[in-house]
Order: C-alpha cells, then sequence, then structure tokens
C-alpha cells in the first residue's frame, strides 16, 4: 500500500504557541502507534489514513504523538523529520513514498484482510508487557499530585468552543469526539473503564457530543478515584454512545443519535465480568449502582431521560422506568447546557487516575 | 381428575419433554481485553442464554468440550410467521479449552431489526436430533 509521510509545521495566525506545533500525518494507509519508540514496542492503537497527530518529543527517528488522547511513538523515515518543534514558513511537501516504509522500522503495513488485521493486532496487544511502565489502571506507585496538563480535556474544550475545530489527534465525526479507548478490541475505556459489546471498527458507537465527553470523563475519573478504585464488579462498564456515520445506529438505537446519551451496566456484586446484568439478578449490586445514578446526576444528568428500570431507584425518584430494555442498563445524557458546561469547566483530570488522557 | 383429562395432560406434555430445557449446555460468551499491570489480556466471560438486543447481548455461542463430536447449533428467529434459522458448527476454542464454540456464527450478523419484538431460540443438534431446545429468548430493539 502506498504510504506518503507528510509532515506538517502548523501555523496559526491567532496563537503564536500553535505556530511552534509539529504536527505528522499519514494518507494511503494507516499508523501504528507504539508504546515504546521502536518497532518492537507493542502496539497501543492504529491511527487511520488522514490522521493528523501532534508530535509532542522526537526520539531518533521516532515521534511521540498523540492520537485519541493516547500518547504513543510513531516511526518516521521521512528524510526531513521533525526536531524540536519549530514554526516553518510552509507545509512540507509530500516527501516519502511506500519504498521508505518498506524496512523494518516501517510503521505502516499493507493492509491485511480483515481477519488478519484482528489477529495481527491481537498477538501484538497480548505481548504488551512490563516495557510498557507501570499500569496505567491502577498504579502501584503511592499517588503523586495531579498533573496539570491533559491534552485530551484541552482538545476537548476547543471542540466545546467550536465543534468545527479540527484538533489534531483526535477522530471526529458529525460533530461528536471518539472517546479514547485502547486494545484489539475496543473494550479498554479510560479511567479504568470498560466499554461493551463494542462495534468495528473499534471506536464507531463510541461517539459524544464534547460536552457529554467531557461530562462522561468526570464521571470516569470521580467513580475510579473516590468510588471504585480496583477492578471489579463496579468498574464503570459503558455500552453505545452514538455511531460515527450512522446518526440513526443500525435503525435500532434512535434515542443514541447526537452523541449526548450513553448505556451504562448496573454494578455488580463480586468481580468484574463482561456480560449482561438485570436488576433482578443475585449479583445485582443496587447500592453500587444507586451510587453512580447520584453521580450521574450530580453531573448534570438530564433527569427526565435518566432510564433505569430497578423499582426502588425508580421510587426514590433517582431514575424513570422506561421500556423492559432498560432493566440491563442506566441510559443518561448529558446535554449541552450551564451546568454540564460547569462541570467540565471545573474539571481536572488527574493523570495518575486517568493516565492515558494526559 | 377425570381419565380423559389426564391422557390429555400427557399428550400435550410429549412436545414440551422432546424440548427439554438446555439447562445450561449452551452457553453465550462475551470475549474482551483488560489492562493488568501494564499488560493487556485477554479474557472471555460465559453466561446462560439471555434476551437480544443491539446493544446488550452476546459475541457467540459455546458448548462444553464433553458434547459429542459433530454436535451442532441451530439459532432460529421468529416473529409472527416470519422464521429465520442458521446453523453453526462448533469448533475448538483456544481461549476456554473445555468448551467448544460457533466459531462462524456472528449474532450482530445473524440478528437482524426485522424481528425486533420476537424471539429466538437456540437448539442442541446431537446425532442429527435436538437434544434440546433454550428459548424463546426476547429479540428487542435495545433502545
Amino acid at each position: 500500500m502506498k504510504l506518503i509521510l507528510i509532515l506538517l509545521f502548523a501555523l496559526s495566525p491567532a496563537l503564536a504557541e500553535a505556530a511552534k506545533k509539529t504536527f505528522v500525518t499519514a494518507s494511503g494507509a494507516k499508523f501504528n502507534l507504539r508504546a515504546q519508540p521502536s518497532i518492537s514496542g507493542s502496539v497501543v492503537a492504529t491511527a487511520p489514513s488522514g490522521s493528523s497527530l501532534e508530535v509532542l518529543e522526537r526520539n531518533g527517528d521516532w515521534l511521540k504523538v498523540e492520537f485519541n488522547g493516547v500518547q504513543a511513538w510513531v516511526s518516521s523515515k521521512n528524510p526531513n523529520p521533525a526536531s524540536a518543534p519549530q514554526p516553518a514558513p510552509a507545509p512540507a511537501a509530500p516527501s516519502s513514498s511506500s519504498a521508505d516504509c518498506a524496512g523494518a522500522n516501517c510503521n505502516v503495513e499493507k493492509k491485511p484482510a480483515p481477519n488478519e488485521a484482528v489477529d495481527q493486532i491481537s498477538k501484538i496487544s497480548r505481548d504488551l508487557s512490563s516495557k510498557t511502565g507501570p499500569d496505567p489502571v491502577a498504579p502501584e506507585k503511592p499517588a503523586t499530585p495531579p498533573a496539570a496538563a491533559s491534552t485530551w480535556l484541552d482538545n476537548l474544550r476547543k471542540l466545546m468552543k467550536n465543534p468545527k475545530t479540527k484538533v489534531a489527534g483526535l477522530s471526529t465525526s458529525r460533530g461528536l469526539v471518539q472517546m479514547p479507548l485502547l486494545g484489539s478490541r475496543g473494550n479498554i475505556g479510560a479511567c479504568g473503564s470498560h466499554h461493551y459489546n463494542p462495534d468495528k471498527p473499534i471506536g464507531v458507537d463510541a461517539y459524544a457530543n464534547p460536552v457529554t465527553a467531557c461530562v462522561l470523563t468526570s464521571v470516569m475519573q470521580e467513580w475510579k478515584k473516590n468510588v471504585c478504585p480496583e477492578r471489579s464488579g463496579c468498574t464503570l462498564a459503558w455500552g453505545d454512545i452514538s455511531h460515527k456515520t450512522d446518526p440513526a445506529f443500525h435503525g435500532s438505537h434512535q434515542t443514541h443519535t447526537k452523541g449526548l446519551c450513553v448505556d451504562i451496566r448496573p454494578m455488580r456484586k463480586g468481580g468484574f465480568e463482561d456480560k449482561p446484568l438485570y436488576y433482578n439478578y443475585s449479583d445485582y449490586d443496587r447500592n453500587m449502582t444507586t451510587k453512580l445514578v447520584k453521580l450521574l446526576r450530580a453531573n448534570g444528568a438530564d433527569t427526565s431521560r435518566l432510564y433505569f428500570n430497578d423499582p426502588k431507584v425508580t421510587k426514590a425518584g433517582l431514575s424513570r422506568r422506561s421500556t423492559p430494555e432498560h432493566a440491563n442498563h442506566v441510559h443518561v445524557c448529558f446535554n449541552d447546557n450551564a451546568k454540564t458546561r460547569a462541570v467540565c469547566n471545573n474539571l481536572k483530570v488527574d493523570t495518575n487516575v486517568c493516565p492515558e488522557l494526559r | 381428575m377425570p381419565r380423559i383429562t389426564l391422557i390429555a395432560l400427557l399428550l400435550l406434555s410429549v412436545p414440551a419433554m422432546a424440548k427439554e430445557n438446555c439447562g445450561g449446555r449452551i452457553q453465550a460468551f462475551n470475549e474482551y481485553e483488560e489492562m493488568q499491570n501494564g499488560k493487556i489480556i485477554e479474557k472471555v466471560s460465559l453466561f446462560d442464554l439471555p434476551n437480544w438486543s443491539p446493544n446488550e447481548g452476546f459475541q457467540g455461542l459455546a458448548v462444553r468440550a464433553t458434547e459429542k463430536p459433530g454436535t451442532k447449533l441451530e439459532v432460529e428467529m421468529q416473529k409472527a410467521k416470519k422464521k429465520q434459522k442458521a446453523s453453526a458448527a462448533l469448533s475448538a476454542w483456544a481461549v476456554r479449552k473445555d468448551f467448544q464454540y460457533a466459531e462462524k456464527f456472528n449474532p450482530k450478523e445473524f440478528f437482524s431489526e426485522k424481528f425486533s419484538g420476537g424471539t429466538f431460540v437456540v437448539r442442541l443438534i446431537v446425532d442429527g436430533k435436538v437434544a434440546c431446545e433454550s428459548g424463546p429468548h426476547k429479540i428487542s430493539s435495545g433502545d
């Protein structure tokens, strides 16, 4: 497959700071994003053709970039690679062809058959070893003070100001942004969360309005930090948000068209399992589910569309009973309004809790 | 109880006995990944067949490895007079050696919106005969 690596030196007339940023763009193929600056580094994500990735750091031929809130390394065999981020007078012309990426250090691979791609990524993902550093989900070291910067949050705020803004490293579509996901199956969400029932391609069912994405980040962080720090039955498991390209979501998910609503499984007693859970099951954890519903409300959930059918939760006025499907998930919507924007404006990402959101 | 009633009850119970509940012989599963100590770990959850909806269902079907060789699964959807059936052979399963799974049966492709509001059953076919049947389970739009 033909690959063209283009280094674009972004110039923003409005922001001198932006002029210093360097971007790398793939066209004609996909990028493998690796945990380490080496071809042996585990692939933590793939960026589709046309992705524009901000270069954060350079290590030899390798560039540290950000994609969907994930920081990873991508090889650059470009003859005119980015050094320290500097402004350039004009975007560089396409300077590399497939020949540049034919060697062992190439990031971009021949597009395999769909099953091959999944197998290949699975194989590499299984290989993710301790080389990747401390567990981003459950750090073994004592917590350090929260890091101040979150590129994910900064980018969301840019999109909240102007949904049409093109933000490097984020997958956007229909004014929606894809929630960060790791792994070859698209299950591993930010802040220790779990994305259940993922569609293919990965992330296609995880598109949210930027404000909703921001509030959801706040919920995920709060849940992991203060309510459910360890992987267990209370791990926040979320399902469909909205579809990248299909507003009707295969024709069957009408309340998930605008990226405002997300399905969340009830909480389970005991260990984590990726399987349906109904409120009348013996391992349903009403106490933790009630805590979750309260947290959703505190973060500005639209209470008129907060559906969950557990009679004890509805009787307490915390959720509304709806169609029978809402016996196995909490349906919650975060509209773009003053309350949700305030939640987002007050959010500070603790990168010890949500390291993938740096 | 009149003799005629007893006979009628016995006759009515014959079809039900033929379709004995599978009692967990057919399982649904989800394969997934999670991060543990910096490593991505492959995991699988097995569970009794649930209802189906596009946003909460299962990724596949499995039976114990001890079932007879040649055992198959048959899945049938029904809504009013409309029916659709699929047959699935079972293969060895690398992630759970104590089970075999219907490798080529993809529920997301099989279940369709047309059958929303209908039901489905899954049958265990041993030696070409229905050994048991699980269901009917509901099919919903999943909103």
